[in-house]
């Protein structure tokens, strides 16, 4: 390529970005205004005289933010979504390792045979149903929710790995296995690689899943912190703007991690040019 | 005779290769397809009764209509099927499994996505545990050789359709295999390119000597390319035809369709070809 035609090109690049940006920030303007108008009508039909919406149940935006600011100054807020954050991290880090390496192992032919409708029949079950069962084993204790959380996640790194290993090329195995490639080689090498993807997108799926099943491990069998104990003892003191404000700044966690890992996925995907036209 | 600029970029091929050195006088089989027939279970035949024999050091082109089982006699070559009759030998050996003294080009390359041009053609080396150092100065001086050291922290996405074939065959190189299996790997790349990588796969034949099957639809590449040329019949795939190309390799691919030879060798195959095409 040509120094001219390189130029020309970052030129356009640089134009495209700008025209990106102006499209983006026209994008956010319009996002944060309809949130905007959204909390507005809250403000005014949550109580007063044209009320439409239960104010004890929901609240009202100004008292929402007002409790927000209460919890965070006493440091419940952030005490509380340290605990149920540690909870979910224990339970991403278990189920990562425990979901690939069923997937690896269930692509082993006789191990699969017998592994496989285990594995489909327990990911049947309700998990919600499970947690008297591990109370009864594990005691009210954080170990109960990181239980219930891993039995909620676990099964999505699992069918992404064997996703991920039923769409590998043959072509690309038997190259890489005329090379002389061991298992652990094909594995290491090539199913984990091209997982990847696969597990990005799982964890994507995963952490606001995980949160919400932590939440509500929590609520059914409350321990003494975390964010779904809070809401519960804010529910039961009748603070419905407090119970709202968790909620919220839950869902806004949530939401601003599925942003960050979907950034992740996307720039990975682009540097191995999947999704990119050939 | 010409040569092409790989040719004399990479210096003379050896003594072997040049003119005058025939084929035929090759004592040592790499290749022996001893009257191997194929079929899916419950399905027709694909291939029936196919014996042929691949010289150490030998280009065979095979070529054939579509569905008389070029891919399959590649697979079973490479170990990937097993006849259902007949069998397959590698330099002496019966095949019985993956055949690891080949290595296998398909139209659709096999490189890996999340890694760079380097590491790719590394792969080979990686998996046969050559020190890091040693493997990545063995594959900068293949990439050299295919043209692709300005390339080498590309990704596959990042190159161009022709540079992937060249990719692929850097990689092949550094495998150190004596076979190479090449299932038309130049077909989805543009004419004038093809004729850049058939003079490319040339040359780095008259260096190496490896044996090459090449499975090609087209007549002139294989008569431009093949010591031999092995016209398929219609399925179930026979050997049809077996021409000799009587010309001295390595030759120059682009001129090489003028040659007396080369015509009169595109005659008598496509009289033979012609008869095997659907009406």
């Amino acid at each position: 390529m040509s120094l001219a035609t390189q130029t020309i090109g970052v030129g356009r690049t640089a134009r495209g970005l700008r025209r990106l940006n102006q499209v983006d920030l026209a994008a956010l303007a319009a996002r944060l205004g309809t949130l905007g108008v959204v909390a507005a009508l809250w403000q005014v039909f949550a109580g007063g005289p044209r009320s439409v919406l239960p104010a004890d149940v929901v609240g009202r935006p100004s008292s929402i933010l007002a409790s927000l600011w209460h919890l965070v100054v006493d440091g419940q807020f952030f005490s509380s979504l340290g605990l149920t954050a540690l909870s979910v991290c224990y339970a991403l880090v278990l189920a990562v390792p425990i979901g690939v390496g069923l997937g690896l192992l269930t692509t082993i032919r006789p191990i699969g045979w017998l592994l496989q409708p285990l594995v489909n029949l327990t990911y049947a079950i309700p998990k919600v149903g499970l947690v008297t069962l591990y109370v009864l084993l594990l005691g009210t204790h954080p170990d109960t929710h990181v239980a219930l959380v891993l039995s909620q996640i676990l099964f999505v790194f699992y069918y992404a790995t064997r996703q991920a290993i039923l769409e590998l090329d043959p072509g690309v195995v038997t190259a890489l296995r005329l090379m002389g490639a061991s298992r652990l080689k094909l594995v290491c090498s090539l199913a984990l690689r091209a997982a990847l993807p696969h597990l990005l997108a799982a964890i994507r799926l995963c952490v606001p899943l995980a949160f919400a099943t932590e939440i509500f491990a929590e609520l059914r069998a409350p321990t003494s912190s975390g964010l779904g104990v809070l809401l519960q003892n804010l529910i039961t003191a009748g603070d419905g703007a407090a119970a709202m404000a968790i909620m919220l700044c839950t869902a806004l966690i949530g939401y601003l991690l599925d942003l960050v890992i979907g950034r992740r996925l996307r720039a990975y995907t682009t540097s191995i040019g999947v999704g990119l036209p050939t | 005779m010409e040569r092409g600029p790989v040719t004399a970029a990479i210096g003379s091929p050896q003594a072997a290769a040049e003119p005058g050195a025939t084929p035929g006088t090759r004592v040592e089989a790499a290749l022996e397809i001893d009257a191997v027939s194929f079929a899916f279970p419950g399905a027709a035949p694909i291939l029936e009764e196919v014996t042929l024999r691949v010289d150490a050091g030998e280009i065979v082109a095979l070529i054939g209509p579509s569905g008389c089982g070029k891919s399959t006699l590649l697979n079973l070559l490479a170990g990937a099927l097993r006849p259902s009759a007949g069998e397959v030998r590698c330099f002496g050996r019966c095949v019985n499994g993956l055949n690891r003294r080949v290595v296998y080009m398909t139209q659709r390359d096999t490189l890996l996505p999340w890694r760079s041009a380097l590491d790719n053609a590394a792969l080979p080396l990686e998996i046969k545990k050559v020190p890091r150092a040693e493997r990545y100065a063995r594959a900068r001086s293949v990439l050299e050789l295919v043209g692709l050291a300005e390339a080498e922290r590309r990704r596959p996405h990042q190159l161009s359709g022709g540079m992937r074939s060249r990719l692929s065959l850097a990689r092949a190189l550094l495998s150190d295999a004596e076979v190479f299996l090449l299932d038309e790997p130049f077909a989805a790349i543009d004419a004038l390119l093809r004729i850049r990588l058939q003079q490319l796969l040339v040359d780095l034949w008259a260096r190496t000597q490896v044996a090459i099957v090449y499975v090609t639809h087209d007549l002139n590449e294989a008569i431009a390319l093949g010591h031999r040329v092995v016209v398929m019949s219609k399925g179930p795939g026979r050997v049809a035809l077996e021409r000799a190309i009587e010309a001295p390799h390595p030759r120059t691919v682009a001129r090489f369709r003028e040659e007396p030879e080369a015509q009169r060798a595109y005659s008598a195959l496509w009289d033979a070809l012609e008869t095997q095409l659907p009406r």
